[in-house]
Order: C-alpha cells, then sequence, then structure tokens
C-alpha cells in the first residue's frame, strides 16, 4: 500500500522520491495560499478537496479502476492530479500502478524513435505531402493561442511543430487540420504543470533541459493520439464526424429549444455557419484558456462517448445565449455566435454548460438521431 | 437564392463577397482592416468561416458588403466551398513573399469555377506589400496573369493599411455597375441572354415596394 503512495506521489510530483503526504500537503497549500482575490475560474477550494480525496483513494490502489476514475473526474479534477488522472483515463498509463515507471520509459523511448524516423531527416527525404504538412503546421505554430504567452515561448513552438507533425505522420487518414494546434495545448499545458510550479505565466520553459522536454513532449504526443483517436472522423478528408455533429445538433436543437431554432432558420442561419469551428477545436476556442482544461477533464472521462457528448456541450452552450440571439437579426447572431461573449466566464459558468449538457445525454440518450 | 439579412437595414444594395486563399496570406487581416480596421500579428487561424460586413458609398448609393473569410488549408475546401454560394465578387489573396501561395492562385479559381456563379466578379490581391525585402513575386508577373484571365488586380497591406480600402472599394465598385446595368437592361428589355460581356443576375429584386433594393 505504501509502496503504491509512493509510486503516485512521484508521478503526481513528476519527480523520483516524494512522499504522498507532501504531495497532499502542497497541493493544500497551493490552493489556500492563492494569494490574494479568489480565482473565478479555479475549481471552488472546498469541491477540490473533496475531488482530491475521492480521487486519491481510487489512485491509491494497486489496480485503478477506471470506470471509478472517470465517474469521479467528470466533475472535475485538482491541477495537481490532472496529469496522472488524464493519462489513466486514455489509457496512456496502466491500470496497475507497479507498471506505470515500465510503461512510460518505453513510451518516451517510442517517441524518441518517431522524432528520427520522422522529423529528424532531411526534407530531402521528406514527401511533398509531409513537406505540405509540415509548412502548414508551422504557419499555425505561431497562430497557437496567442494570448497565452507560454506557447509563443520558442522551446515550446518546436515542441507543437514535432507534434503535430510526427501525429500527422503517424495518422495519414487524417494527418493535420488546422485547428489540432489548439487541440494540443491543454495537454502540453497540464504536462509541463508537472515540472513547473505555481502559474504558468512564470513557467521558464526555454531553460528546461532538452531530455526532459523531450519527455513531456511525448507524455503530450501519446496521450493527444489516444484522444484524437476517440474523434478521428472529425479529421479525416471531407470530415464527416463534423458533419455527423452538425446533423444530430440540428435534430436535437428542434426538440430542445425549437422557438431558438425557428428564429434561425426565419433568419437563414445555419449551424453550419459557425459550428464547424466549434466541433474542430472541440469547443475549446468559445472558452477562456484558463477554462479548457476542465473542459478536457469531462471530455477524457467521457472515453469514447466525447463524440456525441460535444454535441450537447454545443447545444448547452448555444442554448444559453438563446433569449439574446432571439432578439437578434442574421447578422447579430452571427457576429456574436463567433465571438461569444464568454471571455468573462467563470469556472461556474461551465460547470452549468456541463450539467445542462449531462442533463440531455440522460434524456436523450435512447432517441439517438 | 437569398441572402440572410434583414431587408430593412438600411442600404441600397447587399453583396456578397469571400475571402479565398492559401492559408496565413493574411486573409482575416485583411477582413478586420477592412471592417474595424484593425491589425493583430498573431492571430488564430480560421477554422470554417468568418463573417463580417461593412457599408460604403458608391455613386451615392449605400452597399453594404456581407464578407465571408475562409479557412485557407485545402482540407477545409469540402465545408468552405459550400459558402461560395450567392457570392458575387471574390477576392483571392496570395502573399507576395510566399511563391508558393502565387503559384496556388490558378487552383483557387479552378475552385471558384467549380462552385461559385459563373459571373462571380474576382480580384487577385498580393497581400504584405509591406515587407518588400521579402518579396518573391513580381508585381508585372501578378498582373500578367490578370490580363490573360482577365481579373482586376490590386496589391495590399493589412499591416500598414495600404490599399485595403481601395481593394474592397474597387470590387465592390464593379459590382454596383454591373449590377446597375443589369437592372437597366432589364428594365429594357429581357431579350437577351446571358453571354455577352461579363453580366450579373440581379438574384433577389427589391421584395417590398418603395426602397430599390438588390441582392445578389
Ligand atoms: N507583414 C504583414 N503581415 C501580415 C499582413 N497580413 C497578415 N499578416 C500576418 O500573416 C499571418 C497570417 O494572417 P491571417 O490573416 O491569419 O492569414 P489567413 O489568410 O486568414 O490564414 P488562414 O486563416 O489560415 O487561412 C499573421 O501572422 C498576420 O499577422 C500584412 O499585410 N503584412
Ligand atoms: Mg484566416
Amino acid at each position: 500500500m505504501w509502496e503504491n503512495a509512493r509510486r503516485l506521489a512521484a508521478f503526481v510530483a513528476g519527480e523520483d522520491a516524494v512522499a504522498e503526504a507532501k504531495v497532499r500537503r502542497e497541493a493544500a497549500s497551493t490552493s489556500t495560499s492563492a494569494s490574494a482575490p479568489v480565482d473565478s475560474l479555479a475549481m471552488p477550494r472546498e469541491w477540490s478537496e473533496r475531488q482530491r480525496d475521492k480521487l486519491l483513494e481510487i489512485l491509491n490502489k494497486s489496480v485503478v479502476d477506471i470506470e471509478k476514475l472517470q465517474q469521479i473526474s467528470w466533475g472535475g479534477i485538482p491541477q495537481d492530479l490532472r496529469p496522472i488522472c488524464w493519462q489513466l483515463m486514455l489509457g496512456y498509463l496502466p491500470r496497475q500502478t507497479s507498471s506505470w515507471q515500465d510503461v512510460v520509459n518505453c513510451k518516451r523511448k517510442a517517441y524518441r524513435e518517431l522524432l528520427k524516423t520522422h522529423y529528424e531527416v532531411s526534407n530531402s527525404r521528406k514527401s511533398e505531402e509531409e513537406l505540405g504538412t509540415l509548412r502548414q503546421i508551422a504557419i499555425d505554430a505561431p497562430r497557437t493561442e496567442p494570448k497565452v504567452k507560454l506557447f509563443g515561448k520558442s522551446a515550446l513552438q518546436r515542441s507543437l511543430i514535432r507534434i503535430l507533425y510526427i501525429r500527422a505522420c503517424t495518422h495519414p487518414s487524417s494527418g493535420y487540420v488546422q485547428g489540432l494546434n489548439d487541440v494540443l495545448t491543454p495537454f502540453l499545458h497540464v504536462f509541463l504543470s508537472r515540472v513547473f510550479p505555481g502559474d504558468m505565466g512564470t513557467w521558464d520553459v526555454d531553460s528546461i533541459h532538452d531530455d526532459k522536454l523531450i519527455d513531456i513532449e511525448g507524455d503530450c504526443y501519446w496521450c493527444f493520439c489516444k484522444l484524437m483517436d476517440r474523434v478521428e472522423d472529425m479529421y479525416t478528408r471531407e470530415q464527416p464526424g463534423i458533419r455527423r455533429c452538425v446533423r444530430e445538433m440540428e435534430t436535437l436543437l428542434k426538440r430542445i429549444d425549437g422557438d431558438l431554432q425557428s428564429h434561425m432558420e426565419k433568419e437563414g442561419l445555419e449551424l453550419l455557419h459557425f459550428t464547424v469551428r466549434w466541433f474542430n477545436c472541440l469547443i475549446m476556442r468559445e472558452l477562456p484558456f484558463a477554462l479548457v482544461c476542465r473542459l478536457w477533464d469531462t471530455y477524457i472521462a467521457e472515453g469514447d462517448n466525447i463524440k456525441s457528448f460535444v454535441v450537447f456541450v454545443a447545444l448547452a452552450l448555444l442554448v444559453s445565449f438563446s433569449e439574446k440571439l432571439q432578439g437578434m437579426d442574421f447578422q447579430g447572431m452571427i457576429i456574436m455566435l463567433q465571438k461569444l461573449p464568454t471571455t468573462g466566464w467563470t469556472y461556474k459558468d461551465l460547470e452549468l454548460i456541463l450539467s445542462e449538457a449531462f442533463l440531455w445525454t440522460q434524456i436523450f440518450q435512447d432517441t439517438k438521431p | 437564392m437569398t441572402i440572410p439579412g434583414k431587408p430593412d437595414d438600411d442600404f441600397d444594395y447587399l453583396f456578397k463577397v469571400v475571402l479565398i486563399g492559401d492559408s496565413a496570406v493574411g486573409k482575416s487581416q485583411l477582413l478586420s482592416r477592412f471592417t474595424r480596421n484593425e491589425f493583430m500579428l498573431q492571430s488564430k487561424s480560421t477554422i470554417g468561416v468568418e463573417f463580417a460586413t461593412r457599408s460604403i458609398q458608391v455613386d451615392g448609393k449605400t452597399i453594404k458588403a456581407q464578407i465571408w473569410d475562409t479557412a485557407g488549408q485545402e482540407r477545409y475546401r469540402a465545408i468552405t466551398s459550400a459558402y461560395y454560394r450567392g457570392a458575387v465578387g471574390a477576392l483571392l489573396v496570395y502573399d507576395i513573399t510566399k511563391q508558393a501561395t502565387f503559384d496556388n492562385v490558378g487552383r483557387w479559381l479552378k475552385e471558384l469555377r467549380d462552385h461559385a456563379d459563373s459571373n462571380i466578379v474576382i480580384m487577385l490581391v498580393g497581400n504584405k506589400s509591406d515587407l518588400r525585402h521579402l518579396r518573391s513575386v513580381q508585381a508585372e508577373d501578378a498582373k500578367t496573369f490578370c490580363e490573360k484571365e482577365t481579373l482586376s488586380f490590386i496589391e495590399t497591406s493589412a499591416l500598414d493599411a495600404t490599399n485595403v480600402e481601395e481593394a474592397f472599394e474597387n470590387i465592390l465598385t464593379q459590382i454596383y455597375k454591373i449590377v446597375s446595368q443589369k437592372t437597366l437592361q432589364a428594365d429594357d428589355a429581357q431579350a437577351k441572354g446571358p453571354g455577352e460581356g461579363q453580366t450579373i443576375v440581379v438574384t433577389q429584386p427589391a421584395e417590398e415596394g418603395g426602397k430599390k433594393k438588390s441582392c445578389c
């Protein structure tokens, strides 16, 4: 038992020998000392502590019960437990805690191999298509979450490019699609938080040792791939997954908010006019970045269901603006919908959207459109 | 064919214009310069389409441009080409510092031919003219190309605002001229079919009595 706790602590802290007690204490202190004003974007402290206790109980077993882990994680994961919970739920870490270290070492090594085979070869040995992909990724990397300084740092620019490029090479049926650079960012943010304490604005990632960075990059790569596997058809040629989401959303909107639906129809506004981006980036572009990891907790906990769950999130988001929208014409609606007034949103606002979405999954689960 | 938008807006003509061209040539920045007079060095890539409007005056008439900015990545064309429908103008943008984006212009033209109205007015736009020292596409080459394809041409900079107003004004004026001429002709006689010179079909004439409106 103690062995497990130790292993867990080491994983959570991203270092080799840290006692569990220390993790608990540290985690508690970061959430309490969260200086000056209460962070409305962060998980409320009481809830966070309850979640932590429940999660630690699940994680402190020699074999982790993934289903239980998903159940609890759905409601949000405290920051310091995020890396480990995501990695378990995505199947990157096995349920047997005793093999965590071996598996991770092995995966990180495999990532280095992939780098060698695909990335660290001269351009003359890359195909025309691969070069095109690399060009597109290089164009998009600097345009990744420009408001978050972290991703603009040169070390992270390189990481973004490498991960996206290698995934495109290893998954030719979907390849690279614009917007995947955004979808990758929560992984980089969360897994780097194992190494850097405190606010991400202060992280000096450019000084991180190359080896360490590639380790984290590897974790990101594999987890990103696992998440992408669950939504792959959103990114394959012609993007059938996105079309499916839009169709499902159309059917459901009629039932959930017929007034809004008919108002939109009257004004000539189609869901396709604005939801392509919503689905393509799993709705993360519509929210402040600080809330995206919380959204990811739920997505990842949904497992393969993420494909239909994201439709309900989109609906909940749309319907939350229903009243306003119904007072607008085509132009007013589309301008608002492509730049939703969510900049001031708090943790609670997102919780409301998620619970609404959950409610509807329960109501409509047997009536798949 | 209808264009969304309330007819009681204050305009005489409503024209739908699309912005197309390779990724990162500056389509979104041209649009934000024209509609909001803003420029951002680091903006996010466009996914799907983005929409904005602005009205200008031509010949004492208010022309409202409804502009659809599309995603540049080839992967998105299946989705974005659906938005070409009903467009009467297209700004086909390339980056004067990136030869490849100019080489692709032919492909974009084909894209328009396949999916847009056949008499759509097209203007080729060489953007980022502020980056003189990095120029790799000569204006002369672009002009020659445009003569051959009968397109109009302009170089712009979304960054320092050079020619951005002019580009949009030019294309909107061109469309206006064709449409108002067509309306005159239509008033005159409806005998002649298409195919003679460049004509634009006014697809949605004034719905309400009183104000005269054209919607294409
Ligand atoms: N120097 C200079 N840079 C520009 C100009 N216009 C755009 N840019 C920059 O070029 C990059 C791409 O601009 P965007 O407007 O996002 O390009 P886009 O064509 O909309 O790209 P997609 O949305 O991917 O299709 C950004 O970093 C802009 O700041 C310009 O006139 N001069
Ligand atoms: Mg754009």
